[in-house]
């Protein structure tokens, strides 16, 4: 972690809190120093400093009211942690450091695979979020006496199963979209991706990295040539 | 009997894995392996027998397949096959993706036409539309009664035989031929134009060849050109009645070929190419109008899997998506059998026989280096070159050589069958917009004015101008062009405007009020460039291969192990290199009307503390990729990690470093930045 990583997340810490907006920085006068910046600095030139100082304890994202620095945790889990016993969407996505169009495709796919519970005022004008306590099939945890091999085959299934949720029935399925729709660390992800492919259960594809934002590509794959895959294509019935 | 010595000088002479692209789906080059996509090809065969049984059949398929997946060569195979067969069971139409939207059925039409204009093979004139227009005529000549006994078994022969040697072989009386067109006609008279009938008939004439061809595309022609297949001159049309001529045509067509009995295969390629929501809806209404309206027509779309499922789909409408998915076929990849069986053939081709064990290859060393996944076709052939270089010693040109080795080819291809590639103005308008934007000038498509194709300037010189390319055949048209010019200059007396035409589309000295105006336009300071053959096929080479490398189709060698698919920035960067030089003639042509001088490459000269300096920012570029997730980075966090180490440079100077450590380095474009990538073997290695 940088000294510059630290101090944030500190800050962060110190608020009780996941993110912030990158505009708070300049509050902190050893970090302007740091980042050579001014109080009156503005987002993009503070994106523009603070970038080479980041490795892997925070990042930058694009949200509700532009540039915020989080904590490196995945989309999912800034969600998770940002959720009381009943916050209504509107709430939620007020100064979210995600835009609110993935916001809300995120939402839906934490509902639709369980994460998440859902109700509604009376008037229906109201959607409330929580956190569903009961685990789900995706993120249930896992038996300690089950056997690796079990796990693994498990883990085949759930991506066979999300493969299915995210393409509807289409091939070539992204492959980020796979990752953040299951969100397990990003060994076990690739674990399983490896198995597969190597069972011909699937087909990695290089496509069009050009279609891809930068966070997409990286949570995209890479195999061991070294070649990016963006999309899967599921062969074995 | 050779030695093994002798068998590598073959495989590095002849290189047998380089070129695993089919740029053009009529090539056929390498040998085919039939058991590789064995199963979406079976597919659409009796996909084509459904059709050509059940005509009014509504039916379109779309194969999904990524880059190297082998979509354009499923095209070459089913052209292959066809050929081999020797059974008209099927015709194969391909489509180049469109440019011009307010064009869409003209742009079908004259595609479908090019198509139909095809040679059945290199030994006699004989077309594709010959082929169908001779399946029409046989059963009328077979019930016929000729005086003439020898004439009439000759006749029956060639009915037996080779029906399109009705047209070259045979000498019937004029009668005879107004027979047949009349009886024709009656057979059709309510479901095609007579007139169509009429201009087909006068195939057997080679030399009105060009005029029928131009007539069938709907082009506006003149009286002259009209008198030569007895029609009368057509009028000029508004975009909108020449796209309702177009579809009319079209479906005239589709009738003639319906009763043949055998289905016209059109097949769109290259989606990628459609850069603008209006390209991909005109193609939505390509696929709609042929399922719907020209019944013998089929609509096959090849398109990348990615492209479809979550950018094609979501701007097509509703009907098309279902109408193509109604018939869905994936490209599913090589096991390790078909691996080893495509680097077989391949050797046996460069070998010249079949007894070559996989030489110079250990059996068990491919076994296990293919049977670890499913990979394209391409991809197996990349593995296989990599794999050759334990063998063979082997140094790589320079991308920008190796892309103009690959461009003289696609232009002398073009040369050696000029004949099929009539003058068509989407593809001039394509090269010259690529030779616009390499020498940094903003170009604009939307004009909004029929006769102007683009407009262009430049900033810092304050260059400006426009291009009218114009292939019409009738005055009015070329007249109502030139004015445009004419207008264009007097509005802006600055501007470049630049009128180009092909030397197949003349202009007649007789037509003198056009004349009239082309001597205005000139004075005024218009350029009027008219292409030669050469300049022509230079123009369609540039379009053709843009094509190819959008569409990933195109592989260069990176390094000694390494192959990739040429970007569209090495393109570029050929095209700016050598588009100033002989033998692009035309280009050299406008740069000298625009007074262009060729831009020097920052740093070209490299000395000695640039080279250092070079070095400086390699290390950096490593140093500051390898702890990032999956060793990348966009450029601007490269720049900034660059800066923070007081390392003065500037994107440009460190992208073309990057560049120049092409073994080092993978660039992507993503949607938002530029991502550079570390290469597998510079994981680890220090530099």
């Amino acid at each position: 972690m940088t000294e510059v990583e630290q101090i944030i997340v500190n800050l962060l810490d110190k608020e009780g809190k996941d993110y912030m907006g990158l505009k708070k920085l300049t509050n902190h006068k050893h970090l302007r120093d740091l980042l050579q910046i001014k109080k009156d600095a503005d987002r993009p030139a503070i994106k523009k400093k603070l970038s080479p100082h980041i490795t892997n304890a925070i990042r930058i994202t694009n949200g509700y009211r532009g540039l915020y620095v989080t904590r490196n945790m995945s989309d999912t889990e800034l969600i998770i942690s940002s959720l009381g016993k009943k916050t209504p969407l509107g709430t939620l996505k007020k100064n979210f450091p995600i835009q609110t169009t993935k916001l809300v495709q995120m939402v839906s796919q934490m509902i639709m695979s369980g994460k998440l519970h859902v109700s509604f005022s009376d008037s229906g004008s109201v959607t409330y979020l929580k956190v569903n306590d009961a685990p789900t099939e995706i993120n249930k945890p896992q038996s300690k006496t089950t056997s690796q091999e079990t796990e693994a085959n498990d883990d085949c299934q759930k991506m066979k199963e999300a493969y299915d949720a995210i393409g509807g029935g289409q091939s070539y399925v992204r492959i980020y979209k796979i990752r953040e729709y299951l969100d397990w660390p990003k060994e076990r992800f690739n674990k399983t991706l490896e198995q597969l492919t190597k069972e011909l259960a699937i087909q990695l594809h290089a496509g069009d990295p050009s279609v891809l934002t930068e966070e997409q590509l990286k949570n995209s794959y890479v195999d061991d040539e070294q070649q990016i895959c963006i999309t899967i294509s599921w062969r074995k019935k | 009997m050779m030695t093994d010595s002798q068998y590598l000088e073959i495989l590095k002479e002849k290189q047998p894995f380089v070129s695993s692209s089919v740029s053009d789906p009529k090539d056929h080059i390498f040998p085919d392996v039939p058991s590789i996509n064995s199963d979406v090809y079976h597919s659409l065969i009796n996909l084509i027998r459904n059709k050509s049984q059940h005509p009014s059949m509504p039916l379109a398929a779309v194969v999904q397949g990524e880059a190297g997946d082998g979509k354009t060569h499923l095209i070459n195979r089913l052209i292959r096959n066809r050929e081999k067969s020797k059974q008209n069971t099927y015709q194969v139409a391909y489509i180049q993706p469109i440019e011009d939207p307010d064009q869409t059925y003209t742009y079908l039409l004259r595609e479908i036409v090019t198509n139909l204009f095809v040679p059945l093979d290199n030994n006699r004139p004989a077309t594709i539309m010959h082929g169908i227009l001779a399946n029409l005529v046989k059963p009328i000549l077979a019930e016929a009664t000729f005086n003439d006994k020898n004439l009439k078994k000759r006749i029956h022969t060639i009915i037996e035989t080779d029906p399109v040697n009705i047209f070259f072989d045979i000498q019937l009386s004029p009668s005879m031929w107004t027979k047949i067109e009349s009886k024709l006609k009656n057979q059709f008279s309510t479901l095609c134009s007579a007139s169509l009938i009429h201009v087909l008939m006068q195939l057997r004439h080679s030399d009105r060849l060009f005029a029928i061809i131009e007539w069938l595309k709907c082009t506006a022609i003149d009286a002259v050109l009209a008198k030569s297949i007895h029609v009368t001159p057509s009028k000029l049309l508004t975009i909108k009645a020449q796209e309702q001529a177009a579809r009319d045509m079209i479906k005239d067509l589709s009738v003639l070929i319906g009763s043949c009995h055998y289905p016209l295969l059109v097949c769109f390629d290259r989606l990628e190419n459609l850069e603008s929501g209006d390209q991909i809806r005109s193609f939505g209404r390509m696929v709609e109008f042929l399922v719907d309206d020209a019944r013998a027509m089929m609509p096959v779309a090849f398109c990348r899997g990615d492209l479809w499922t979550n950018i094609l789909k979501n701007q097509l409408n509703s009907h098309v998506v279902g109408r193509l998915e109604s018939n869905q076929f994936e490209l599913p990849g090589c096991d390790s059998e078909q691996s080893l069986e495509l680097i077989a053939s391949r050797l046996s081709w460069a070998y010249g026989h079949f007894n070559h064990n996989y030489f110079p290859f250990p059996k068990d060393k491919l076994d296990n280096a293919f049977r670890d996944r499913l990979r394209s076709p391409r991809v197996v052939l990349q593995k296989a070159n990599m794999m050759l270089r334990d063998y063979i010693s082997f140094v790589p040109r320079p991308i920008i050589e190796q892309l103009h080795d690959q461009f003289r080819n696609q232009y002398q291809k073009v040369l050696n069958t000029f004949d099929r590639f009539s003058p068509e103005r989407s593809r001039i308008k394509r090269a010259l917009r690529l030779f616009f934007e390499i020498k940094d000038f903003a170009v604009d498509i939307s004009t909004g004015d029929k006769y102007i194709d683009f407009l262009y300037s430049q900033e810092i010189s304050s260059k400006k101008g426009c291009v009218i390319i114009d292939l019409q055949h009738h005055h009015k048209s070329v007249g109502a062009s030139l004015k445009r010019g004419v207008d264009s200059i007097k509005n802006n007396p600055d501007a470049y405007v630049l009128y180009i035409r092909d030397e197949r589309c003349l202009l007649p000295a007789k037509w003198k009020s056009t004349n009239a105006v082309l001597n205005q336009f000139k004075k005024l300071g218009g350029h009027f460039l008219m292409l030669d053959r050469n300049e022509a096929a230079q123009c369609y080479a540039i379009a053709l291969m843009n094509y190819a490398i959008k569409e990933g189709d195109i592989s260069v060698e990176t390094s000694a192990f390494d192959m990739e698919k040429a970007s569209i920035e090495s393109f570029l960067h050929f095209l700016h290199e050598y588009i100033g030089h002989e033998p692009f003639s035309l280009f050299k042509k406008i740069a000298d009307i625009l007074q262009l001088r060729k831009k020097k490459v920052p740093g070209g000269g490299g000395g000695g503390n640039g080279r250092k300096q070079n070095q400086i920012i390699m290390n950096k570029t490593l140093e500051c990729l390898r702890p990032q997730p999956m060793m990348m980075a966009s450029t601007g966090h490269i720049l900034d990690y660059l800066t923070a180490d007081n390392i003065k440079t500037s994107q440009d100077e460190m992208m073309r470093v990057i560049k120049r450590f092409g073994d080092r380095f993978v660039i992507h474009q993503s949607k938002t930045d530029t991502i550079v990538m570390i290469k597998k073997e510079w994981i680890n290695a220090q530099p």
